[in-house]
C-alpha cells in the first residue's frame, strides 16, 4: 500500500494560493534571525505544550494592521537614463475590542510616488479629489525596493497608531506582523506573525510546535535581530483539519524583551486564551484560520478606504497622458 | 453633469436625515438615502433633496420613502452578524431608505447627485411633494403617519376632471365603508364644496347591519385621540347634518312601517306602487340574477314588461294598483296570478319551458320582495326622495338579495334618468355603494350592472360620483374600476393584491396592503404618482346604538313612553 503519493506525506497549505505558502521555511533569508535562547522559560529538553489558563487580563484589546498596494508603475527617463517609479497607497488601521463590542478605531491613509535610483518628483501630485501622492525616493529601481519604500511608510503609520493605543492603561495592542519597534510604552504591544519561519527552532522544538493542541502555546524563547531583542512563542489558534499541513492554525507571537519575563509569560498565557476565539472559520478568509477576524476586518476596511484601484489607475493614466500632450 | 447644491439650496440643514447614496443608482424617479448617525427615516416619510444644474438652476426632488433597511456594511457572511454581536468582528451599520420620487421641480429629469443632503419634507415642501399646491380645491382624505393632513384634488371626484372612488379590501378589517363615509364627511364638512355645498346630495346604501342608520347622531365613544385627529385634518367633530333615513316597508304588515331593528324614530319606510312598477318598466330589476339575461328568460321578461306597461296605461293614474281586466291587481302575487289565469302568459311566452322558468322566478321574486311593491298606497307617498336631504341613507340590509338588487337598480336608474332630464352636472350627487362586485360583477350582464356601468362612464358628466366598495376589485367589472379616479385599498388578501386591478400599487404598497390595520388605507390619485398611506380617525358619528349619546330621542326605545 503506497497510496497516491507513495512514501511522501502530502498535506495542504491552508491559505489561498495568491497569498503564497504559510510556511516560509526552507531557504533562510540573508538576515536570518537566530533564536538567542530557547530555555528562558523551561529548558529545551523539557519543552511541552503549555495549556492556557482562563483569565484575560486586559480591559481592551486593540489590533493594528496595515495594507499597501501599487496603484501604477511608471517608467521615468532622466538625462537619457531609464529608471522606474511607482505610485502606491498604504494604510494603517485599528480595531478595538472592548466591553463586548468590536469597533473600528483610527485609520491612516497615505500615498507616495516613489522614484527609483534616488530620484524624486518635485512636489505632491494630485490625481483627483482626495488622491494626492507625496514625493518619495528609493535607492534602487527594482520593484521590491519601490514596494519596500511604501512598506516602510506603512510600518511607520502602524507604529504610530500602535503607540497611541498602547498608551491606554490596561490595553493590549496586537500588531500584525513582526514587531518593528521595541520601545517601552505603558501597555504591551504583541507582534502577531502568521507566516511560519522555522529556522528559529531546532527540529525537536519544531515537532513540539506541530503537535500543539488548540489553545496551547510553546514555551518562550528569546529572539534577536540587531538591537531588537524579543520574547517569542508559538500558539495554535485553531485545530488542524485532516490533510492540513502540520503548521495550519499555528502562529508566532513576540513581545519586546523590555517587558520582562513574567509579563511576557502572562501575555503569552492571555493570548493563548483569547486569540483562538478570534480565529475565522475556514472559508471566510483566504488566510483562515490564522488571519484573525479583527485583522481580516481591518484589511478589508483599509483596502476599501484606499479607493477603487481601477479608478485610481485610470486617474494616474489620465493625468500623465494630459501632461504628455501638454508638453508637445 | 449635475452638482450637489449647497445646503441652502436644499433649504437649510434643518430636518436633514442623510445624503443620497452613490453605491446604488440615483435616478430621477428613485434613489437611495443613507441615514445619518442618530437620524431616523421611516416608511412613508416624505423627503426632499436639491441639486444644482450646471446652469445654476436648483432642482428639487420630492419623494416618499417606500423601503428602509439596515445592514452590516462589508459583512460578507451571514455568520458575521453573530461575530459582530459577540464583539469579535467590527462592522458599521448602513441604514438606508429607498425614495420613490413623486415630483421634480422644475421638471428636469436629471438624477440627483450622490452625497446631496436629504431632508424630511415638511410644511410647504410636503405640500409640494404631494402636489397639494396645485389643487384648487383640496378634499382632506386623512393624515400621514406623522400627523400631517393629506388631500385629494376635488376636481377628480366632482366630475371636473374625473369622478368616482373605488375602495377595496377584506371585509371586517379594511373598514371600507367607514372610509367611504369619512370621505363623504370630509366633502360636506371641510368647506371644499364651497358654493356647491348647499345643493350637493349624497345617497348611501346601507348593505350590512344598521351601521349607517345612526349617521345623524354624534359618536359618544369617540376618543380624545380621534378628536385630535379630526382637528389635525381641519374637520369638525360632528355627526352628519340633514340626514334622511329610509328603510324597506316591513313585510307581512299591512300598515307601512320601516323594517329596522334598533332604530325606528326618524326612519321613513319606502316602497313602490304597483302602477309605478308597471309604468316604469321595473320588472327586469327583479330578474337580476346573473344567468337570467343569458337564457330565454330575458326575452320573456321583456315581453311581460311591455304587457305590464300597457296595463299601466289603463285605469286611473291615481290608482296605485292595476286593472287586470276588471279584476283589481294590488300585489305582485296578483299580477302573477293574473298572468297565469288570464292566459296572457301563454300569448306572451309561447315556449312552455320558458314560461315555466319565468313563472318560477316571478313567484320567487314575489316571495322575496313582493312587499316592496304594493297597489294599495298613495302614489309617491313612500317613495325614496333622495333630493330632499343632504344625505339619504337607504337601508337594504334586511332585504333578500333579489330585493337588494331591485332597490339599488331602480334607485340608480331613476337617479340617472333624473340627472339626464336636468341636463346639468350640478347639483352633485355622491353615491356610496358597498358590495359593488354584486351589482357590477366582472362577468355576465344584468340591468343593474348596466346602470352601474352607465354611471361609471357617464356619471362624471352628469354630476354623479360613485364611491364603490368591494372586497375584491378583481371581481368587479373592469370598466367600473377603470373609471374611478380615486383608488383606495385597505387590508388586502395577499393573493388578491397580485391581480392586475391593483396595478396602481407599487410592489411595496402591495405587500404593505397585506397588513394594513383598521383606520389605515392606501390611496392613489391621478396627480400623485405614488400610493400614499393614509390614516383616518374613527367616525365622529354613531355607527351603532351603543354609541348614541344617552338621552337622545332616537336612541331610546320608541315604546318606552307607553
Amino acid at each position: 500500500m503506497t497510496g497516491l503519493f507513495g512514501p511522501l506525506q502530502v498535506t495542504i497549505e491552508p491559505w489561498a494560493a495568491e497569498y503564497g505558502p504559510q510556511w516560509r521555511g526552507g531557504a533562510p533569508p540573508e538576515e536570518a534571525e537566530v533564536p538567542e535562547a530557547l530555555d528562558v522559560e523551561v529548558p529545551l529538553a523539557r519543552w511541552a505544550p503549555i495549556a492556557a489558563g482562563a483569565a484575560i487580563p486586559w480591559s481592551a484589546v486593540a489590533f493594528v494592521d496595515g495594507v499597501r498596494r501599487i496603484d501604477a508603475f511608471v517608467a521615468i527617463s532622466a538625462d537619457d537614463r531609464m529608471t522606474r517609479g511607482a505610485f502606491g497607497t498604504y494604510a494603517a488601521g485599528t480595531v478595538v475590542l472592548r466591553g463586548g463590542a468590536a469597533t473600528f478605531g483610527p485609520a491612516v491613509i497615505g500615498r507616495a510616488a516613489v522614484c527609483g535610483d534616488g530620484l524624486s518628483l518635485p512636489g505632491p501630485v494630485t490625481v483627483m479629489r482626495a488622491v494626492t501622492y507625496e514625493p518619495a525616493s528609493a535607492p534602487s529601481a527594482d520593484p521590491p525596493a519601490l514596494v519596500h519604500s511604501l512598506e516602510t511608510r506603512m510600518r511607520v503609520a502602524e507604529e504610530r497608531l500602535a503607540r497611541e493605543l498602547a498608551d491606554a492603561p490596561g490595553a493590549l495592542v496586537l500588531a500584525d506582523g513582526p514587531l518593528a519597534f521595541v520601545e517601552r510604552s505603558k501597555g504591551a504591544t504583541v507582534g502577531y506573525v502568521k507566516s511560519i519561519e522555522e529556522w528559529h527552532l531546532p527540529a525537536e522544538a519544531v515537532r513540539l510546535v506541530h503537535s500543539l493542541p488548540p489553545g496551547a502555546r510553546s514555551p518562550l524563547a528569546v529572539l534577536q535581530s540587531g538591537r531588537r531583542i524579543r520574547y517569542t512563542w508559538f500558539l495554535r489558534v485553531a485545530p488542524p483539519w485532516p490533510g492540513d499541513a502540520p503548521f495550519a492554525g499555528i502562529v508566532r507571537l513576540e513581545v519586546s524583551q523590555a517587558v520582562g519575563l513574567d509579563a511576557a509569560r502572562r501575555l503569552a498565557d492571555g493570548c493563548a486564551v483569547f486569540l483562538p476565539r478570534l480565529a475565522p472559520p475556514r472559508g471566510t478568509d483566504p488566510r483562515a484560520p490564522s488571519n484573525l477576524l479583527p485583522i481580516g476586518a481591518i484589511e478589508r476596511h483599509l483596502r476599501h478606504r484606499m479607493g477603487d484601484p481601477r479608478l485610481i489607475h485610470r486617474g494616474i493614466q489620465t493625468l500623465i497622458v494630459r501632461e504628455a500632450v501638454h508638453r508637445v | 453633469m449635475f452638482e450637489r447644491a449647497s445646503p441652502d439650496g436644499a433649504g437649510g440643514t434643518a430636518g436633514r436625515v442623510g445624503v443620497v447614496l452613490g453605491s446604488q443608482d440615483a435616478t430621477p424617479l428613485e434613489f437611495w438615502v443613507g441615514a445619518e448617525e442618530g437620524q431616523t427615516v421611516e416608511l412613508d416619510d416624505l423627503v426632499v433633496c436639491a441639486a444644482r444644474a450646471p446652469d445654476g438652476e436648483t432642482v428639487r426632488f420630492y419623494g416618499v420613502v417606500d423601503v428602509v433597511r439596515k445592514r452590516y456594511e462589508g459583512a460578507q457572511f451571514d455568520g458575521d452578524a453573530f461575530r459582530v454581536e459577540a464583539g469579535m468582528l467590527p462592522a458599521e451599520v448602513s441604514y438606508a431608505a429607498h425614495v420613490h420620487v413623486t415630483r421634480i421641480d422644475p421638471e428636469r429629469f436629471l438624477p440627483p447627485h450622490p452625497g446631496a443632503p436629504v431632508r424630511i419634507a415638511a410644511g410647504p415642501d410636503l405640500e409640494h411633494a404631494l402636489y397639494f399646491d396645485r389643487m384648487p380645491a383640496r378634499l382632506p382624505i386623512g393624515l400621514t403617519r406623522g400627523g400631517d393632513p393629506l388631500y385629494a384634488n376635488l376636481e377628480f371626484l366632482d366630475g371636473t376632471r374625473g369622478a368616482h372612488a373605488s375602495i377595496s379590501g377584506v371585509s371586517g378589517v379594511a373598514t371600507k365603508t367607514t372610509y367611504a363615509m369619512f370621505l363623504l364627511y370630509a366633502l360636506f364638512h371641510s368647506g371644499v364644496l364651497a358654493a356647491d355645498a348647499a345643493n350637493t346630495r349624497a345617497v348611501v346604501i346601507n348593505v350590512k347591519g344598521e351601521d349607517l342608520l345612526w349617521l345623524d347622531h354624534p359618536n359618544a365613544k369617540l376618543s380624545a385621540t380621534d378628536r385630535a385627529l379630526y382637528e389635525a385634518i381641519g374637520l369638525p367633530v360632528a355627526p352628519f347634518q340633514d340626514v334622511g333615513i329610509y328603510a324597506p316597508a316591513r313585510p307581512g304588515s299591512a300598515a307601512v312601517v320601516p323594517h329596522t331593528g334598533s332604530r325606528h324614530v326618524g326612519v321613513r319606510p319606502y316602497l313602490w306602487t304597483l302602477r309605478e312598477f308597471a309604468r316604469d318598466r321595473l320588472l327586469p330589476f327583479c330578474f337580476a340574477e346573473a344567468d337570467d339575461a343569458r337564457s330565454q328568460i330575458g326575452y320573456a321578461v321583456e315581453r311581460v314588461t311591455g304587457y305590464l306597461a300597457d296595463l299601466a296605461q289603463r285605469g286611473s293614474a291615481d290608482d296605485p294598483g292595476l286593472d287586470g281586466g276588471g279584476r283589481p291587481l294590488r300585489t305582485l302575487d296578483d299580477v302573477a296570478q293574473h298572468l297565469e289565469q288570464s292566459g296572457q302568459l301563454g300569448e306572451l311566452i309561447s315556449s312552455p319551458p320558458t314560461r315555466e322558468a319565468f313563472l318560477r322566478r316571478l313567484h320567487a321574486a314575489c316571495a322575496r320582495m313582493g312587499h316592496l311593491v304594493r297597489g294599495t298606497e298613495a302614489p309617491d307617498r313612500w317613495a325614496i326622495r333622495w333630493d330632499r336631504h343632504r344625505v339619504t341613507v337607504v337601508d337594504i340590509h334586511t332585504l333578500h338579495s333579489v330585493g337588494q338588487m331591485f332597490v339599488v337598480g331602480v334607485l340608480l336608474k331613476r337617479m340617472m334618468a333624473h340627472k339626464e332630464q336636468q341636463g346639468s352636472a350640478r347639483p352633485l350627487v355622491f353615491v356610496v355603494l358597498d358590495e359593488l362586485n354584486k351589482y357590477a360583477p366582472r362577468e355576465g350582464w344584468s340591468p343593474i350592472k348596466d346602470v352601474v356601468l352607465d354611471i361609471a362612464e357617464r356619471g362624471r358628466s352628469l354630476g354623479i360620483s360613485l364611491f364603490g366598495a368591494q372586497q375584491t376589485a378583481s371581481e368587479v367589472a373592469p370598466r367600473v374600476q377603470a373609471n374611478a379616479a380615486l383608488k383606495v385599498v385597505g387590508r388586502l388578501d395577499a393573493a388578491e393584491a397580485e391581480h392586475s386591478e391593483y396595478g396602481f400599487l407599487t410592489p411595496v404598497a402591495r405587500r404593505r396592503a397585506a397588513f394594513l390595520q383598521p383606520g389605515a388605507m392606501i390611496v392613489t390619485q391621478p396627480e400623485i404618482p405614488s400610493p400614499l398611506l393614509v390614516r383616518f380617525p374613527f367616525p365622529a358619528w354613531a355607527t351603532r346604538v351603543s354609541e348614541v349619546p344617552a338621552g337622545t330621542a332616537a336612541g331610546r326605545d320608541p315604546f318606552a313612553r307607553f
